[in-house]
């Protein structure tokens, strides 16, 4: 009786009453059964699920702009802030932070009229506003990104056109990227948790207790819930944006840094950090039996797709600039060309060992589900660390010059190697740890 | 299949509606060369410039002679459009200028929109933009007009580098630059909200696992137990 939405329901505002034939939380008191109001809560998710899926295209819009915008600052170099990719890239984030601004406050303001679906169980308040999570998550993510834009038009202005992808507010854009993927894998999963609850996936499918880590359950068919192909292709926009720090560093002139004052090779390290946030939380949190593999596969048919559309896009957009090459460019799918073929590797590896670990679980000889985590992190990235290793670090070009690298520095290669070992099982064991709370979200 | 169809539907509408954008803003741009540049429609002919220099210019086909470039801008600061007039006494010759970046300031050649002035004959009208702040050496070069090149079009100019050229040494002034380390405490701040988050996140979790029932059948409860004493309350006393 205490909550705002059963004081909803005793109080329905007037003019909700002529309400159409789609089920709305403020009709008249007389059509509140509990099939009714679950009618409420599966609009609400469906709603839910199309603002996710414009995000999710928004999102592969966005990669593409970067990936544009990196190669053509490569090929050509730009001369203004707002080019074409730019512009892709930021309109792309803005659309998708004003989709989430729009569920938010839309929520909001259905929540102070009184709604009933939308209610303390199916979302959150914060500062003010309540809305769903994802949404706060997500919409928070792509305002930090399209905020970097000036700060790093700033940047540029002080420090030149092609300053490193490590400056400031490249990483800022970069985190307000991982935010706002973060909040949509809080917004699809809740959505798969709420269809559980509803009753529309089979029992086993429930909510997952932390007995049950590892999801591909035999005979399970949840893999087939909209919310899990809708988790892979925000896992593919994770993996894209994965690859756009990736391959540059490891092309570039950073090949080599310093930790704690040991050389190491950047480029192993990083794909340690970044592969087990795609590929294990893949393993973690998706039910299909092949959830890893399946997202690497899109993966490769994202690399084939940009290897094709990026030179074009720069090609068309030099042509009407009328500017010409930088010397001894174009350099041709720059970043494309060593897109992660070898990442299925890494994703067969985590599903097999997903399925190994369900055997091993009904016999109770599981390891525990943080250290799932870890081994998940470290089989998503040694596969593409070596086998991509010596190629990329040569500059991805000559196997000569890679073997001349490999053997001028193999205690940098032996030290990398273990550093990215080390790095990617933290991280799986953190995602492992996110994946917790995310098996269980609601609102 | 139908599965499939059901997904590649929308996603194909969408990939074409973004390639037709794309397509339309590229075509966009192409005609963006062609047109006359804004400022100098707004300002040549209405004000003084703020700032002039003479340059000599002598080479190969051409009259040795002065120029007197005009910056309608001064300083010339980072990304905002500079209104450059070229007023010179030589007959018959057409002028482009560029500002070249200094080996320390990492740009392109900024290629200026150029215009000749539709009354004095020996004026012409230039924009461009420097992008990068810095040393940069603004590029006047002249060569003879062909009848090829007669009433030119505005449109960006690349500077002809067998012309005659007179150059003249400038800086393009720039915002303060920030301390590092501030620039990574902004850069950092999605990660300091993520962290607030995730602490949102798992207190949503703590609420949910005393959940057992879904919220729906809680309302419906209440509202049966409401219509329930509605009804009691109204029945006539006996």
């Amino acid at each position: 009786m205490g909550s705002p939405s059963v004081l909803g329901v005793l109080h329905p505002p007037a003019s909700a009453e002529q309400s159409g034939a789609r089920p709305s939380g403020t009709e008249p008191a007389a059509a509140l059964t509990g099939e009714h109001l679950r009618g409420l809560d599966v609009h609400e998710s469906r709603l839910r699920l199309r603002a996710a899926w414009l995000m999710i295209f928004n999102g592969m819009i966005g990669c593409f702009g970067v990936l544009w915008d990196i190669q053509w600052h490569v090929d050509v170099g730009r001369d203004s802030f707002l080019t074409p990719p730019h512009l892709t890239l930021y309109t792309a984030s803005a659309v998708s932070g004003l989709i989430s601004l729009w569920m938010v406050l839309w929520s909001t303001w259905r929540f102070r009229r009184g709604a009933l679906e939308i209610n303390e169980r199916t979302t959150v308040q914060l500062w003010g506003f309540r809305g769903p999570l994802g949404f706060m998550v997500s919409g928070f993510g792509s305002l930090a990104l399209v905020v970097a834009a000036p700060f790093d038009n700033y940047w540029h202005q002080l420090y030149g056109i092609d300053v490193s992808i490590w400056e400031p507010f490249h990483m800022m854009g970069m985190f307000g990227n991982t935010v706002a993927i973060f909040g949509l894998m809080v917004l699809l999963s809740s959505e798969f948790n709420r269809a559980v609850r509803r009753g529309e996936l089979g029992a086993r499918a429930g909510l997952t207790s932390s007995s049950v880590a590892v999801a591909g359950l035999r005979g399970d068919d949840t893999w087939r819930h909209p919310t899990q192909l809708a988790m892979a292709a925000g896992l593919l926009v994770a993996l894209t944006a994965t690859f756009i720090v990736a391959i540059p560093a490891a092309q570039g002139s950073k090949i080599v840094g310093h930790i704690v004052g040991v050389p190491v090779f950047v480029y192993p390290i990083l794909l340690g950090v970044l592969l087990p946030m795609a590929l294990a939380l893949a393993g973690l949190i998706m039910r299909s039996p092949f959830a890893a593999t399946s997202v690497a596969l899109m993966m490769t048919v994202w690399r084939f797709l940009t290897m094709y559309t990026v030179p074009i896009a720069v090609e068309q957009l030099r042509l009407s600039e009328g500017m010409p090459y930088r010397p001894g460019m174009p350099y041709p799918q720059l970043l494309s060309r060593y897109l992660p073929l070898t990442l299925i590797l890494g994703g067969i590896a985590v599903d097999w060992y997903r399925h190994w670990h369900k055997k091993r679980q009904s016999a109770r000889e599981a390891l525990p589900e943080e250290a799932s985590g870890a081994l998940m992190g470290l089989l998503a990235t040694l596969p593409v660390v070596l086998t991509w290793y010596p190629y990329l670090n040569a500059g991805g070009s000559k196997s000569e010059g890679a073997r001349k690298v490999l053997t001028s520095v193999p205690m940098t290669t032996v030290t990398s190697l273990l550093m990215a070992g080390l790095v990617s099982m933290v991280v799986g064991y953190l995602m492992s740890r996110l994946a917790h709370p995310l098996k269980r979200v609601l609102r | 299949m139908k599965g499939l169809k059901r997904v590649l539907k929308p996603v194909s509408s969408m990939m074409m509606a973004f390639w037709l954008v794309v397509g339309c803003s590229n075509t966009g741009l192409a005609q963006t060369t062609e047109v006359k540049p804004k400022l100098i429609g707004s300002i040549a002919g209405n004000s003084a410039p703020l700032h002039t220099e003479t340059l000599t210019v002598s080479g190969a086909g051409i009259e040795s002679g002065t120029i007197t470039v005009g910056f309608y801008e001064w300083p010339l600061r980072v990304d905002q459009p500079a209104l450059i007039s070229v007023e010179g006494a030589l007959p018959q010759t057409r002028t482009s200028i560029q500002l070249q970046p200094d080996a320390a300031v990492n740009a392109l050649v900024a290629r200026a929109m150029s215009q000749p002035d539709g009354a004095l004959p020996d004026v012409s009208w230039h924009e461009l933009t420097a992008i990068v702040q810095g040393r940069w050496t603004l590029q006047v070069k002249v060569r003879p007009e062909s009848e090829a090149s007669k009433g030119f079009t505005p449109a960006l100019v690349s500077v002809d580098a067998l012309a005659p050229v007179a150059s003249l040494p400038l800086v393009v002034e720039g915002p303060p630059a920030m301390p590092r380390w501030l620039a990574w405490l902004i850069a950092a701040s999605p990660l300091m909200m993520l962290a607030v988050f995730v602490r949102k996140l798992n207190e949503s979790i703590e609420h949910s696992s005393s959940e057992e029932t879904p919220w729906w059948e809680g309302v419906a409860r209440s509202y049966g137990a409401y219509r329930a004493a509605a009804s009691d309350s109204q029945e006539p006393s006996p």
